[in-house]
């Protein structure tokens, strides 16, 4: 559940990446809410990766600030990284470790004291139970990304950022991804959803992000993106709302 | 060490044992079992010539071995320019980075692996290194230093590196850089200038001692002579001594790059990244060759009976990854010259043309050897397009002439522009002329067999681990049997060659002849053998991983 004065899940404050003369993200700022699920969509290379990796403390920031549950990444890394997972898109595994070995070291790193119930019952939920003393080097794309989705929901972390998270996933695991985030989100887990599928935003999001050319150019509710880009149309896809956003004439938003 | 980075240390050395010892039928154990001879083979000389009391000279080891080790610890950073502060596996970015470990946690962990590869490694230099050495304690433990050494320069330099880039303008960057390729021309000039005005040959003991009388070589080499003195020890007292001042070394270079705390985590991340392209690019054997550019291109070739296509695009693929081909061929072409430069002018015998073919000769199989294993412009490179490829309405023997045209043609183009060369030096043999005819049939039943091979047992060039003995043993195995083939093919052109030297009144021509003749069966008979393993090759069973 939330707290009423908790802090945000994820907080971005004038966020700027470059590399070199190349400008990835300009002046980005943006706050997730406890039990928000945020999507993150933009054309290819709108920054969405970038800003991600940041939070996650993977690449640091050439100027701004980025906090995890109140935690600085930059200056308190450990404790944010603590209250955070980021599944990354297309994870890669440890080839010579079973799915078990990944929960039980995922455990340790975040330490999880009795993970053993817990690893089993997301195992069961994932349909993975039956490849447990599988290594991972055995496994197809998509039972990867499974594994990935289960050591990022074994310490049950505040926050939580997927990159592209129904790749390579079945039908029946794409549902349980979905039942997972909205039963997540219920008990006040902050996410980031970044995905070119539109439908997943739309159907999974609270609100949404949309970036272009390393800029924010809406931030808000999807009623307040129809608003914006679809002339108030209720019925308005996202799929609209995302081509008239990110047309080359659209100005950056609040 | 972090507790949970200790457990994933301890996880993976599981895993490593268990895919080395998994499996257990008759093939792994006889790829096992060959793997373990190659080790075998490559270590033997220098334990029996230890145990035979043959042994090196301590005095020229130890005036070698700092100038090795210093190129050894030198390669790695001039390859990557120092941008490889520590190597992260992709799987060790996606798991360790976003978890709430400490940047010197990481490094330590990364330490301890490195340290249990050095460990492994050492052992098996150790034994290979043992002639040089005084006792085999003395050779293991200066091995295993050395080994960390590399490591730990390899770390600090690149973390300094990612200091001097946080704080300092492109333009001072460029004038560091400046500054240390300027002091490398200064000391390589002075060398040669040393070597220029003695008569002795240019060896690795002279380059050594030269190298002692320059101020800012022998500055470098300095903190590596306990290295070498730990290597030559005599007993377990002078190996203590040095050894624990080569450990010292390791371990102020450690501290140091702990003391750093470098955000290294965005290069290091990157570094995975290109790693794990490389390691795409190796699994389809262009390591070296792979497109860096999409600026070149070919027109189109006619459709030449179906291999037009198959020529064309395997020409462009090798176009665009040129650079490639250029910096493998100048890495080879240094060391040629290294060799030759190594060898006076005046030591040269016998008349000039043959001698400049036998090194024409020499430099063409080397070149064939070495192209015929990077240049996989061929079935080998287009292992993940196999079903792709066959089902194309093409006839397989067009398929596979037109598969293997790019490489064939360009190692033998090489070859004749060798050969060209060496004639325009040191003058015109007539066998020259039987060489260059013989050198495209050549070539083609060498990468034919290859691919044949290959297309029977297809495997990926960066599919075995470290200390893999049963990929080891298999990739000997093939090998072997290729090399039997083409013992086969020379013994099958004997057969004819010499009854028609000796019918022809020994004639050179006819005998070159019909060995020539011969040649172009076997080449044809290898196409019937290509098409035969086309159509044999299952992309549902025989894919590898």
């Amino acid at each position: 559940m939330t707290q009423p004065h908790a802090p945000p899940a994820l907080e971005v404050a004038d966020f700027h990446k470059a590399y070199g003369p190349t400008v990835a993200v300009a002046g980005l700022s943006f706050a997730l809410p406890p039990g928000e699920v945020l999507g993150l969509v933009g054309p290819n290379g709108a920054g969405k990766t970038t800003t991600m990796r940041a939070l996650a403390g993977i690449i640091p920031p050439t100027r701004g600030t980025l906090r995890v549950c109140g935690f600085d990444v930059a200056a308190d890394p450990v404790r944010a990284k603590g209250r955070l997972a980021y599944v990354p898109d297309d994870p890669r595994l440890f080839e010579s470790l079973t799915v078990w070995e990944h929960l039980r070291f995922v455990a340790a790193a975040y330490r999880v004291a009795a993970f053993e119930a817990e690893g089993e019952r997301l195992l069961a939920r994932f349909e993975l139970a039956p490849k447990r003393d599988a290594l991972a080097g055995e496994l197809s794309r998509g039972m990867r990304q499974k594994v990935a989705i289960c050591c990022a929901y074994l310490h049950r972390p505040a926050a939580m950022m997927f990159d592209e998270p129904l790749t390579g996933l079945d039908p029946m695991g794409i549902r349980t991804i979905k039942e997972t985030i909205r039963a997540r989100a219920a008990e006040g887990v902050g996410f980031i959803i970044s995905s070119h599928l539109l439908s997943l935003v739309e159907d999974l999001c609270t609100r949404l992000l949309i970036l272009n050319q390393g800029r924010a150019v809406f931030h808000g509710g999807l009623d307040e993106a129809r608003a914006a880009f679809a002339d108030g149309l209720a019925d308005a896809s996202l799929e609209e709302v995302f081509f008239r956003a990110t047309a080359p004439a659209a100005e950056p938003g609040p | 060490m972090s507790s949970a980075l200790a457990l994933l240390f301890r996880l993976r050395l599981r895993g490593y044992l268990r895919r080395l010892v998994r499996g257990g039928s008759y093939k792994r154990l006889v790829g096992a079992a060959l793997g373990l001879v190659m080790v075998c083979v490559w270590v033997l000389p220098g334990i029996v010539a230890s145990v035979s009391g043959v042994r090196a000279d301590p005095e020229r080891v130890r005036l070698v071995l700092p100038l090795m080790l210093l190129a050894f610890a030198l390669l790695p950073l001039i390859i990557t320019g120092g941008a490889r502060p520590i190597v992260f596996m992709p799987a060790e970015v996606d798991f360790l980075f976003p978890a709430p470990f400490t940047r010197r946690q990481l490094l330590l962990y990364k330490v301890g692996v490195s340290l249990t590869a050095a460990l492994i490694t050492g052992f098996f230099f150790s034994l290979w290194l043992l002639r040089y050495s005084s006792f085999w304690l003395a050779s293991y433990a200066s091995c295993v230093l050395m080994l960390m050494l590399t490591q730990m320069l390899n770390m600090l330099v690149g973390m300094l590196r990612l200091r001097v880039e946080e704080g300092s303008s492109p333009r001072v960057r460029r004038l560091i850089t400046g500054a240390l390729l300027v002091a490398a021309a200064a000391v390589v000039w002075t060398a040669w200038g040393r070597y220029q005005a003695s008569e002795a040959s240019l060896t690795l003991v002279s380059v050594a001692r030269d190298l002692r009388a320059i101020p800012g070589a022998a500055w470098l080499l300095a903190p590596l002579e306990p290295f070498a003195r730990a290597f030559t020890a005599e007993s377990l007292p002078e190996l203590a001594r040095w050894g624990g001042a080569a450990l010292a070394i390791v371990l102020a270079l450690l501290l140091l790059a702990l003391g750093l705390d470098t955000n290294y985590l965005e290069a290091a991340s990157v570094q995975s990244r290109k790693i794990y392209d490389n390691i795409r690019r190796a699994r389809r054997g262009q390591y070296w060759t792979a497109a860096t550019s999409a600026r070149f291109g070919l027109p189109a070739l006619p459709w030449l009976l179906g291999c037009g296509p198959f020529m064309w695009r395997q020409f462009t693929g090798l176009v665009r990854g040129l650079r490639g081909l250029l910096v493998m061929t100048v890495v080879s072409g240094f060391f040629v010259a290294m060799m030759l430069l190594s060898a006076r002018p005046e030591a040269a015998e016998g008349p000039r043309a043959m001698a400049g073919l036998s090194l024409a000769v020499s430099a063409g199989v080397w070149l064939s050897i070495m192209l015929a294993m990077s240049l996989r412009y061929d079935f080998r490179g287009d292992l993940d397009q196999m079903d792709w490829i066959k089902s194309l309405p093409v006839p397989p023997w067009a398929i596979f002439v037109g598969q293997l045209a790019a490489p064939v043609l360009t190692i033998s183009a090489l070859q004749l522009v060798i050969l060209g060369v060496t004639g325009w030096h040191v003058g015109w043999h007539p066998t020259m002329c039987w060489v260059a005819v013989a050198i495209p049939p050549v070539n083609f039943v060498m990468l034919a067999l290859e691919n044949v091979v290959f297309l029977l047992y297809p495997n990926r060039t960066g599919q075995a681990g470290a200390a893999d003995l049963q990929h080891l043993g298999r990739q000997a195995m093939l090998l072997f049997g290729r090399l039997l083939v083409m013992l086969v093919f020379a013994v099958g052109i004997a057969v004819v060659a010499v009854p028609v030297y000796f019918l022809s009144g020994r004639s050179a021509e006819w005998t070159i002849a019909a060995g020539w003749l011969v040649l172009c069966a076997i080449g044809a008979a290898m196409v019937r053998a290509g098409v035969w393993a086309l159509r044999s090759f299952d992309v549902s069973r025989d894919m590898p991983d």
